[in-house]
């Protein structure tokens, strides 16, 4: 998939039509998946954002925000490698009371693009975080565990210097969502390494 | 004794639920659960045995792993490897005391125990934890004292049971069962151990990092301009239409018949059409709004007015004005247009500049002689200045320091000249510049509200017009050639107009009389109008009455009689002109003189007799002798009559037509003869077509006169108004001054 999407690039110029060939990546992405609401929520939050902007092309999901740990020394972010260590770290966070086990009520809008992940109000008229896709470290998706079979979005972002960590935590609104969003994700940092920019 | 070696003694609290339903609980019931004890033989006793916590020693480092491997490899002969340890949560640690060593005490909760428990002698297995708790203390036969207090701070359970969630999270499983998707940034390799060879499409980690960071950079910004400009923003609704109809009920639809194609009118609301319509209606509209001067130049010199409005009501400049500096400039030079020229909605050039923050052209209207920069307002009563903040648009700035330098600037107003009859003249400041109407003149004049009342203002040159109080006299000196073109048959260059202070037509004869005039001024200026229509032969009056005017005016020029001054000699003809109408001087005067000076002599003798000499007293004196002259206050104008000398040639007669309170006089205009005098209720007039002629008609001696003049609506109007004039209640009237 990846070679197709470098291939696609060189024989375009223009940004636009690079973003273009990116989100038709993601949709073929999906082919494995069952057509479930996963792609149809994909597919109505990209019309939505298409008719936004036409530079600029954003997959949107509507995620719950449960909290985060931010600014974590260096050598703890270090003992943080690996996906499992990161989650066990959550969990214990969780148990100490540092974190909520579950999310507020209020939805959200998560983007990602190219640029990284967005997580807005609603009507995107807030924007609650930011997080360049350059400092992006890892994104994990798991269960809960709790029984109700919800899916947790961790995403561990560093600083620009790479001295300290923080992981963000949301919640999906289900397993094809979280898996999506993480396939959106590992596209867009394909989609980085194919841009003409720079 | 263990910390030497490197090693750290933890107790390990391997708990398990007994059953699912535990977990939802929200009350902590000790009895559901189980903890994973081991029994010892108690010391010294072989028979008794005590319960001890699972302890071992652990290498510092990643704690967790190695009780976890601690933990899995003690509870696989237990419950099997379906029950393995989830996690690890650290409890408390006791502080070395006793010569025991510092321990810390881990919970490790596990899975719900399987179908079929599996024991083994020797190796541990659960209790119930309610039992163990009942048991707990340190004197305890059943526990080892160690354990005992440990067991003790498992009242943490109980605590997490207040905690939504916590006590499923605690048993949940372990992440490694929950994990589903992983998504790393190629740009960490891990744990940065990765080499530099190990490539990601073709790109080592710094290289990834480089060109995602280099997303980061915007290649476009655009601020928002008004931003943080405090601009208000304003919903202002420009049209309301209301259905007229609305509320009457179902129309009859039988009666309601489409008018026919042609007849559709352009509402002011079809748009399109209109916008249309607009660019071919008004040529010169457009040019002004798009600034093609080029355009404009030959529209002007085509003859399109400057003052024509659109559909919208708006002129060509307050299109120009909207930042179209050359095509404003040619407006106001080329086309001489007013700079004060309000659109329909009372908006003036000046705040469509202010309004667009325009500097260059606020700067143009100011430098023109005639803006009126101070009083000027809008419909919402706002200042040029006023609008140029609220907007702050373009170079609002400069906008605003422009129309406050022009406000501040001391007042120099404009001054227009007001010549009273003796050529004498008042300037009076125009302060609200070219718009300032007659009756902001007669303020200015500073004459007293008695004096006032007498008086207006008359532009005139060798014709008059008297103007209304709400006219602009400005204006109309600005265009006075194109009324005396209207208006006369004159040429209208020699035509130069001046403004006058005159005595004010309607004003009855009665009033004059009736108000004995004591403000000196007033009779000044009313003597010295009257003179000059006596001089100049407007006055026809009988030679008895000339003379006495006459010897009137000697003794208000030269003083009182003197035998031994005023001798025959002394009225030569130069000193006749200035007491005697012109017409006569020639013909009469010489004969007169000996008479002028008899009544001269006998006035001062009078006068001597106690009669002020006041020369206010006199000149009223010879006010109140013109006053039975028929053309006494009258305003003239011109016209020619049409005469059957004989039948075969008709015989032109140029004539003063005057008309004043008492009724309509006509003089000719060569001779100054009166040549009929008639006063109101005995004659009729009808206005003639194209108010090019009218028409009089006497009852009493039946005689039709037709006169012919351009001036006949003028007249007419007048003749309106003054014929009305009987009754006193219509003096006072708003509408008096209409005509002119």
């Amino acid at each position: 998939m990846f070679r197709k999407v470098k291939k696609r690039h060189s024989s375009s110029s223009s940004q636009s039509s690079e973003i273009s060939t990116k989100s038709k990546s993601v949709d073929s992405s999906f082919g494995g998946l069952s057509r479930s609401s996963t792609v149809a929520s994909l597919d109505t939050d990209s019309n939505k954002s298409s008719g936004n902007s036409t530079s600029e092309t954003c997959a949107e999901f509507r995620v719950k925000y449960v909290g985060s740990i931010e600014n974590l020394e260096f050598e703890m972010s270090r003992s943080l490698q690996e996906p499992l260590d990161l989650i066990n770290y959550i969990d214990a966070a969780q148990q100490d009371g540092k974190l909520p086990f579950v999310p507020g009520d209020e939805e959200m809008i998560l983007g990602v693009s190219k640029y990284g992940v967005k997580v807005a109000s609603l009507d995107q008229c807030d924007v609650l975080h930011r997080h360049p896709l350059y400092l992006i470290v890892r994104m994990l998706c798991y269960d809960d565990g709790l029984g109700a079979g919800k899916n947790l979005l961790a995403l561990k972002t560093t600083d620009a210097k790479q001295e300290e960590c923080s992981i963000w935590v949301y919640q999906c609104s289900s397993s094809e969502q979280a898996q999506s969003i993480c396939r959106v994700l590992s596209t867009s940092f394909d989609c980085a390494l194919v841009s003409d920019k720079s | 004794m263990g910390n030497e070696d490197g090693l750290e003694d933890v107790f390990v609290a391997i708990i398990r639920p007994k059953n699912h339903i535990s977990l939802s609980s929200k009350e902590y019931k000790a009895k559901a659960y189980e903890i994973l004890l081991r029994e010892v033989p108690a010391e010294g006793k072989e028979k008794k045995r005590k319960k001890v916590l699972l302890a071992t020693k652990i290498p510092s480092g990643d704690k967790s792993k190695s009780i976890l491997d601690y933990v899995d490899e003690t509870m696989r002969p237990v419950s099997g490897p379906q029950g393995s340890a989830k996690r690890v949560v650290h409890m408390k640690t006791v502080p070395a005391e006793g010569g025991a060593e510092a321990a810390s005490l881990f919970v490790v909760p596990v899975g719900v125990k399987s179908s079929k428990p599996v024991q083994s002698p020797g190796s541990p297995s659960f209790y119930c934890l309610q039992d163990i708790m009942r048991v707990c203390s340190d004197t305890s036969p059943h526990l080892c004292p160690t354990t005992s207090r440990m067991l003790l701070a498992l009242d943490w359970l109980a605590e997490q049971h207040a905690v939504p969630h916590a006590i499923p999270a605690l048993f949940r499983p372990a992440p490694v069962e929950r994990v589903k998707t992983n998504v790393s940034n190629p740009a960490y390799g891990g744990d940065g151990g990765r080499s530099q060879e190990d490539l990601h499409m073709g790109y080592t980690a710094l290289e990834i990092k480089s060109k995602m960071m280099s997303l980061e950079k915007a290649d476009i910004c655009v601020l928002n301009p008004l931003f943080g400009s405090d601009l208000q923003y304003t919903n202002r609704v420009d049209k309301v239409i209301i259905n007229p109809y609305f509320g009457l009920g179902a129309p009859d639809y039988s009666k309601i018949q489409i008018p026919k194609r042609e007849k559709w009118q352009h509402g002011p609301n079809c748009l399109a059409e209109d916008k249309h319509q607009w660019v071919d209606d008004f040529p010169l509209h457009r040019s002004a709004c798009q600034g093609d001067t080029e355009l404009l130049s030959k529209l002007l010199d085509g003859g399109f007015s400057v003052k024509q409005l659109d559909s919208d009501h708006w002129a060509p400049i307050h299109y120009s004005c909207h930042g179209k500096v050359e095509a404003t400039k040619l407006l106001l030079e080329k086309g001489n247009c007013n700079p004060n020229l309000l659109n329909g909605q009372l908006s003036s050039p000046l705040h469509f500049a202010a309004r667009g923050g325009h500097a260059q052209i606020v700067q143009l209207l100011l430098q023109h002689p005639e803006i009126d920069r101070q009083h000027i307002e809008d419909q919402q009563k706002r200042s040029p200045l006023q609008v140029c903040e609220e907007n702050k648009q373009n170079e609002w700035e400069q906008t605003k320091e422009l129309l406050q330098q022009a406000a501040s600037r001391p007042l120099q107003y404009e001054k227009v000249r007001i010549y009273r009859m003796d050529d004498s003249y008042r300037s009076v400041e125009l302060r609200h510049g070219n718009n300032t109407t007659v009756q902001q003149i007669m303020e200015g004049m500073r004459l007293s509200q008695d004096t006032q009342q007498y008086f207006t203002i008359w532009i005139c040159s060798e014709n008059l017009l008297q103007l209304k109080p709400y006219h602009k006299p400005l204006q109309h000196l600005r265009i006075w050639t194109e009324i005396v073109t209207d208006l006369t048959v004159l040429d209208p260059q020699r035509e130069t107009p001046q403004l006058f202070l005159r005595r004010d037509v309607r004003l009855p004869l009665e009033t004059e009389k009736k108000f004995q005039i004591e403000d000196p001024l007033a009779i000044l200026i009313l003597f010295d109008e009257a003179r000059h229509f006596l001089l100049k032969g407007f006055f026809p009056a009988p030679d008895s009455k000339l003379i006495t005017l006459a010897s009137l005016l000697l003794q208000i020029i030269y003083g009182s009689y003197e035998s031994k001054k005023h001798k025959q000699g002394f009225l030569s003809e130069e000193n006749l002109k200035s007491i005697v109408p012109i017409s006569k001087v020639k013909s009469k005067a010489h004969h007169w003189t000996s008479r002028i000076l008899h009544d001269y002599k006998l006035q001062a003798l009078s006068t001597s007799e106690g009669v002020s000499k006041e020369m206010h007293h006199l000149q009223r004196l010879f006010l109140q002798n013109c006053w039975d002259i028929p053309t006494y206050g009258a305003a003239f104008f011109t016209g020619q009559v049409y005469t059957k000398a004989s039948a075969s040639n008709h015989k032109v007669i140029r004539v003063y037509v005057g008309v004043n309170t008492k009724g309509l006089h006509l003089m000719n205009m060569e001779t100054k003869v009166l040549l009929i005098s008639l006063e109101f209720g005995t004659f009729m007039w009808q206005l003639g077509h194209a108010d090019q002629y009218f028409q009089i008609h006497s009852g009493d001696n039946k005689m039709n006169i037709i006169v012919h003049t351009k001036q006949a609506g003028l007249i007419v109007k007048l003749l309106m108004k003054l014929s009305g004039h009987g009754t006193p209640n219509d003096k006072g009237a708003a509408d008096k001054y209409a005509y002119g």
